[in-house]
């Protein structure tokens, strides 16, 4: 993928399913994807998080390491990467504008669908390869929960 | 096969649990925390990537 040619930090991934990279800074960051079954089928939510809670700036680097690492997760495992906003602090709206940033970017060769999803304080989206024979299962499936969740 | 969502509150309940791991897990990143013991605890289940040898 074109992602792996730019300018990012080197990552390790690990037994235990964690990803670690160190910035220019020394910030660690730690990414994980949790399987998330659903009904039928199973979906991987996407944490990340860094080692500080001190805001570092933006550095692109940390952008590229983070979009390659779903690239990475996607070569091990062609799966359904799940996105939930946390609405609880005001920032869903600024999250699901990055999501959408990030997929403009994974989708460089036009191969990567996203999905959204939101009713009331609740948005997600569905991040998956197009060739992905298990994506139409898990819009169905989440889209019927957000049906639910619309209901009195 | 999972049992099936079959309310609205059962269905706010499923994404709760999403946020809620999700956060847990970044303040155990931010403070340093044991994430074995928080994802044992929590019933999380963690993809294991194949490592690069």
């Amino acid at each position: 993928m074109e992602l792996k040619s730019q300018n990012q930090y080197p990552y390790t991934k690990n037994i235990d399913g964690d990803y670690r990279f160190v910035t220019d800074k020394g910030i660690e960051y730690i990414a994980y994807f949790n399987r998330v079954p659903v009904e039928s089928c199973v979906v991987y939510n996407f944490v990340f998080g860094k080692s500080t809670t001190k805001r570092c700036g933006m550095d692109p680097k940390v952008r590229n390491t983070i979009l390659n690492i779903i690239s990475d997760f996607w070569e091990d495992y062609d799966e359904v990467i799940l996105f939930v906003c946390d609405s609880s602090d005001g920032r869903s709206e600024s999250r699901m504008r990055l999501f959408h940033y990030w997929y403009k970017i994974l989708n460089i060769d036009k191969d990567v669908v996203k999905i959204d999803f939101s009713v009331d304080e609740i948005r997600a989206a569905i991040l998956a390869k197009k060739d992905n024979c298990l994506l139409e299962l898990a819009q169905k499936e989440i889209q019927e929960l957000f049906v639910l969740m619309q209901g009195e | 096969m999972k049992k099936k969502i079959k309310t609205k509150e059962e269905a706010k309940a499923f994404f709760q649990k999403i946020i809620d791991d999700k956060n847990a897990m970044i303040d155990c990143i931010e403070n340093g925390g044991d994430m074995k013991t928080l994802i044992k605890n929590r019933g999380i289940e963690i993809a294991k990537p194949i490592p690069v040898h």
